[in-house]
């Protein structure tokens, strides 16, 4: 078994009177790719955001690569919690680049004011990423110029200039045409071949069920199933079968 | 008028030049900072002190959101002649400073600009969208980092259209210093008419507003070109 990345023992959350999760666990491995499928409103962005601290839990215990980030619902300090945090990457649905600045920018920025890392240095590194993006040609453009599928594949390159060990996705190709949702799904497709870490919560059950090491099902605030994803798709219970014949 | 009292009229008023100038780059030099500072503040609301004692943390964000509040509430809610002219002759009678004319005017306009200032920034600060926070906030930022290189920058675009009426009107409202005889435009333009028992020379003041307005404009449009995105 390889290391524990990630462990979630307990995990719940309200936002005022409604309960969005409750008693979430579940562990994720070095290397592995991790789907998570869901109806909407089953707390699936909301159980991502809380990992990587965007969200606080109410209550439970959340490690990262052995660190603890909460407690019970206790977090450490703020500093603690960054410096935790800083392990892992986030892809959004819509996105997020920073639209004053250029794509290489987007790209330096972060390591450059946070890591303090020599400019050079990041520079030839944000080309190599860029490149593996397929995005070689578009440095100098600014985020605007860009189409959703590249705009989103700049996004992935940018976590990647942070050297994470995790990347957590929260429905990447979601605002993008079917032709711009290939070329993201090939890019994440190729993070997991090379073993990145990732946790993605995805409609693209195609998708998931090629890549996804396991596939995680949540519904009614909880997780429902956690299997690879043969046993999934073969032999769905009844609440995993009515939610795939409904996005089919 | 021929063009010869106009050039000698302009020539008298330009003397005046001097102080409106100076007036405009002094409220702006102080006030575009503290009213940044100001909004910042606002903007922070509940999160702005942090010592990890929650009762402390909230007690002091409400009062310094209070305090600030109050002191915008004050410089808006007045009229900037009347906090000029308590800013001059009441703190005289106070004996609590007695400033020359033109300091008092430059303090008065620089504390009620900052109160302007603060609200354009204010919602400039909310305009941008909580995914950029989230972005920048995930990628390790801490929130100084992230409000000076990420925020503030695309507040600043925001706001340009704004805080190019706002420096217009102070152009304007430079003119308020003929209340404490400081010798400006308005002032000179004054003595002018009385003595030649002509209007002209209130045209000519005119004229000295309209391109200072004008440069203004365009600055700010070039300002928005550049920083265009
Ligand atoms: N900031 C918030 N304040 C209040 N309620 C929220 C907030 N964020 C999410 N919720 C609620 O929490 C529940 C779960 O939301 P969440 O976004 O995690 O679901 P999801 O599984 O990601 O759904 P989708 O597939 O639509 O993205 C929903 O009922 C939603 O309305
Ligand atoms: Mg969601």
């Amino acid at each position: 078994m390889n290391k524990t990345m990630i462990q979630v023992a307990g995990l719940c959350k309200h936002f005022g009177d409604v309960e969005v999760l409750r008693n979430v666990s579940f562990t994720v491995s070095k290397g592995e790719t991790i789907a998570v499928i869901g109806p909407s409103g089953s707390g699936k962005s909301t159980m991502l955001r809380c990992l990587i601290n965007l969200e606080k839990s109410d209550n439970g215990t959340i490690d990262i690569e052995g660190k603890t980030l909460c407690k019970d619902g206790i977090y450490q300090s703020k500093k603690a919690c960054r410096s935790i945090c800083a392990k892992m990457g986030m892809v959004f649905q819509n996105f997020n680049l920073f639209p004053h600045i250029s794509v290489i920018n987007n790209l330096i920025y972060a390591p450059h004011f946070v890591k303090r890392q020599d400019k050079k240095e990041l520079i030839v590194k944000a080309h190599e990423i860029l490149a593996k993006v397929g995005l070689s040609d578009k440095e100098n453009a600014m985020p605007n110029e860009l189409s959703g599928g590249q705009k989103q594949r700049v996004a992935i390159a940018r976590a990647l200039m942070m050297n994470p060990d995790m990347l957590l996705f929260d429905e990447p190709t979601s605002s993008l045409d079917p032709q711009l949702t290939g070329e993201v799904l090939a890019v994440m497709k190729e993070l997991a071949m090379e073993k990145m870490t990732m946790i993605i919560v995805t409609h693209e059950m195609a998708f998931a069920r090629e890549v996804a090491d396991r596939i995680l099902f949540m519904g009614e605030n909880s997780i429902l199933a956690d299997d690879v994803p043969e046993k999934i798709f073969q032999n769905p219970n009844e609440k995993i079968a009515g939610f795939i014949n409904s996005i089919i | 008028m021929n063009l010869f009292t106009f050039l000698d009229l302009a020539r008298q008023l330009s003397y005046g030049v001097q102080y409106t100038l100076e007036l405009f780059f002094i409220t702006l030099i102080f006030g575009l900072p503290l009213g940044l500072i100001l909004g910042l503040i606002r903007n922070a609301g509940k999160n702005l002190v942090n010592t990890h004692i929650k009762i402390l943390d909230d007690v002091l964000n409400t009062v310094i959101s209070a305090v600030v509040g109050f002191y915008v509430w004050i410089m808006r809610g007045t009229p900037l002649l009347l906090q000029m002219v308590f800013v001059y002759f009441g703190l005289a009678v106070m004996q609590v400073a007695a400033l020359d004319p033109f300091p008092a005017a430059c303090v008065t306009f620089a504390l009620n600009y900052a109160a302007y200032f603060c609200e354009i920034f204010r919602g400039g600060l909310l305009s941008v969208e909580k995914g950029q926070h989230e972005a920048a906030s995930v990628l390790g930022f801490t929130p100084f980092k992230k409000t000076i290189h990420i925020i503030i920058p695309q507040m600043f675009r925001v706001c340009l259209p704004t805080l190019a009426n706002e420096c217009i009107t102070l152009v304007k409202d430079t003119s308020l210093i003929y209340a404490l005889s400081i010798t400006e435009i308005l002032t000179l333009a004054t003595d002018a008419v009385r003595r030649t028992t002509s209007p002209a020379a209130y045209v000519v003041a005119a004229v000295f507003y309209l391109i200072f307005t004008f440069l203004i404009t365009q600055f700010f449009k070039y300002l928005e070109k550049k920083f265009s995105f």
